[in-house]
């Protein structure tokens, strides 16, 4: 699957920048190939157009806000957040011509980052309830791209037989291979998975797990929405509650943001932000290191026989099978090499 | 426009390497898309060569000279500046094959640079007066790859409304973005500009460079665009002081350019260091470069096609592509560009099966 080729992938929601980089400016993200700029207009609301300059061409991002609107780091043309060019600051007394705008992209602020369709979204922004629960903190994880395909971290995600080897130096348990079974309920957009899952529980997770005990276990709940976000529900016996949302934002067809952040039912001083951010790296690093080494071409439709499967592989093969048939509802075959 | 595909842009010198870079021995250089060797020979004239051997196809900037002569590092063929090969020295007692050598290109040295012309020239290297100037000093100021259309460069150093946003940390007056009028006289190979505009004297070594105090001074500028991409910029400062600048975009190929930049001063090194001089174009010059590289490479010259908008100031840039476009016409020859606009793809992405 190339993601930029399949045009079902721009009717979705991405996370793309943090609120926070757009205090200081406008930036550029690429997404599923395509060259934007974000900054925050007169309401303090991120907008998105192409970042382009409809007069020669100078990426926008190089420019700065200015009432709201972007201007144009190279001859000061300015566009509001509809993508319309408002100022020509050349020639004010003239009419600026019929035209001249760059396109624009919805653009909403949500859980801290700017998040863009680009086009018409089947779906809304997906609802996560804990950030309106004042029972629990945000804490953001991770911002940072990953050299692979989008698919392959939400497969990663759901996949329980992958602890054993690729987190054996971490919560993984070599000497049990044999993964704990999932209870997938399918969902409109998506699936919800549960399982109980035994994790070893070494000293440097005792503040994380909320236990002293030297094994212990998640139950898990997770979620994943079509087509690249994912939540990691994990409750521990100690009550302690931690919720990961991830998304993995495709930049391009080999490259993804992965935008991570996580809430928690306990407080700075039962865990700080930076013993927390520090748990989840050591994790994270582990996954990138596996995720970034597979073709970045995922292959979902598994009738080509590009790779082969087993039992516990049934969460990402169910991916693989609705988004097949997400596209061809949409009617376009899967885009590969 | 894709530089490397107008035929008519073979038939200019460029500038394309200092002279005493090549000193230590041959260098290469792409060209409009075409790799070429450049040397000295035994009397110090630069020669330029195709840089692939013909025995290997190794190229021949890998090896060394000797006398008047390039020697290829790989088996030592040996060629001369027509490029002939002279020498197999594997076999010196038989003939060397008719025909094997490979191609050569014109080449001068002239106001430190080596300059090259792929076919035969329309025009002659331009002619600087401040060259021959006693009373100037030279410069060298910069020798560095662009990633951007070497048009780009031209067209932004006869515009005098990006001064305002894109120089508004250095000499720029953001709240002044409507330019002076700019007085602009097309020739036969390029056009004349004159101009005086207020700009910041904007600190540091500002005031030494400029011969002015003062938070704000007046520059006269006297502009003179040679086709396709050198530009001559006379600056003169109310003190008197004359600072002409002289910027080569050399085409390397449809991405990127050589920005060759150096300089003539009426004042003395004793006066203000040459490195001052070159402090203060630096950071105009990385300005110019971060807005200049973020633009499409496949710059339209056609405004027909309608690709960018325009206005009433981008006149000079608008007259260079009127130029250019007349020029590759009546040398048979249409705007080549791309098709359409891919879609972004990530670098060295494979094609579709």
């Amino acid at each position: 699957m190339l993601v930029t080729l399949q045009k079902t992938l721009r009717k979705f929601w991405y996370a793309t920048v943090p609120l926070d980089q757009l205090r200081d400016g406008p930036k550029p993200f690429t997404l599923l190939g395509e060259k934007i700029v974000l900054w925050l207009d007169r309401e303090g609301q991120p907008a998105a157009v192409r970042d382009r300059c409809c007069h020669r061409t100078a990426q926008l991002s190089k420019g700065f806000v200015q009432a709201g609107n972007i201007v144009c780091g190279y001859h000061g043309w300015e566009y509001d957040r509809s993508g319309k060019c408002v100022k020509i600051p050349q020639q004010t007394e003239a009419q600026i011509p019929a035209g001249a705008c760059t396109t624009s992209y919805r653009c909403e602020a949500r859980y801290g980052y700017a998040w863009v369709a680009l086009e018409e979204p089947l779906q809304p922004i997906p609802v996560f309830q804990e950030d309106a629960d004042p029972a629990f903190r945000r804490i953001f994880q991770f911002y940072e791209s990953w050299n692979t395909s989008p698919l392959r971290v939400m497969e990663n995600s759901f996949d329980n037989s992958h602890f054993s080897y690729v987190h054996k130096a971490n919560f993984g348990q070599f000497d049990q291979p044999k993964p704990s079974k999932y209870e997938i309920r399918p969902t409109d957009w998506g699936f919800e998975a549960e399982t109980i899952v035994p994790i070893n529980n070494p000293p440097a997770s005792h503040r994380v797990t909320g236990t002293t005990d030297p094994v212990t276990e998640r139950h898990l709940f997770n979620r994943w929405y079509v087509p690249f976000v994912r939540r990691f529900g994990c409750i521990y016996p100690s009550g302690l509650h931690h919720i990961i949302y991830n998304c993995a934002t495709p930049i391009d067809d080999g490259k993804l943001m992965l935008v991570q952040w996580l809430y928690r039912n306990d407080t700075e001083a039962d865990c700080s932000t930076a013993e927390l951010i520090a748990w989840d790296a050591g994790i994270v690093r582990e996954d990138r290191e596996i995720l970034e080494s597979t073709d970045y071409d995922a292959c979902i439709d598994t009738r080509r026989r590009v790779e082969f499967h087993m039992e516990s592989d049934k969460p990402g093969l169910m991916m693989r099978k609705m988004l097949m048939e997400l596209f061809q509802s949409q009617g376009e075959p899967e885009m590969h090499l | 426009m894709l530089v490397t595909r107008q035929k008519t842009l073979r038939k200019f010198w460029y500038p394309v390497m200092p002279v005493a870079m090549l000193r230590e021995g041959p260098k290469p250089f792409t060209l409009l898309g075409e790799r070429i060797v450049l040397w000295l020979d035994a009397a110090g004239r630069p020669a330029a060569l195709r840089d692939r051997c013909c025995h290997r196809t190794a190229e021949l900037s890998k090896g060394f000279c000797e006398g008047d002569h390039l020697v290829c590092g790989y088996h030592g063929w040996t060629y001369d500046r027509s490029g002939r090969c002279v020498r197999i020295p594997q076999s010196l007692e038989t003939a060397i094959p008719a025909n094997s050598r490979v191609d050569a290109y014109r080449t001068e040295a002239r106001y430190g640079y080596v300059w090259v012309a792929l076919e035969e020239p329309l025009a002659g290297i331009p002619d600087l007066p401040e060259a021959e100037d006693p009373a100037m000093r030279h410069i060298d100021q910069f020798y560095e790859v662009w990633r951007c259309c070497a048009f780009r460069l031209m067209e932004n150093s006869f515009d005098m409304s990006h001064i305002a946003f894109t120089h508004r940390t250095s000499f720029g007056i953001v709240e002044q973005p409507k330019p002076e009028l700019m007085r602009i006289e097309p020739s036969e190979w390029g056009m004349e500009t004159y101009v005086e505009t207020p700009v910041r004297n904007f600190g540091g070594v500002s005031e030494s460079v400029t011969g002015s105090s003062g938070e704000r001074t007046v520059r006269t500028m006297r502009g003179k665009w040679f086709l396709p991409f050198v530009r001559r910029l006379g600056i003169s400062y109310p003190s008197g002081l004359r600072h002409s600048i002289i910027t080569c975009a050399t085409p390397i190929d449809d991405r990127s350019m050589m920005c060759i930049q150096w300089c003539y001063r009426s004042d003395r090194e004793e006066d203000v260091p040459a490195r001052d001089i070159i402090a203060f174009d630096r950071k105009v010059t990385e300005e110019d470069r971060e807005i200049l590289e973020s633009t499409d490479f496949d710059v339209c010259i056609d405004t027909t096609r309608r690709v960018e908008f325009h206005m009433e100031t981008d006149k000079p840039g608008l007259i260079m592509r009127q130029k250019l476009l007349a020029l590759f016409r009546a040398h048979g020859e249409d705007e080549a560009f791309e098709a359409a606009a891919a879609p972004a793809r990530a670098p060295g992405e494979r094609a579709l099966v």
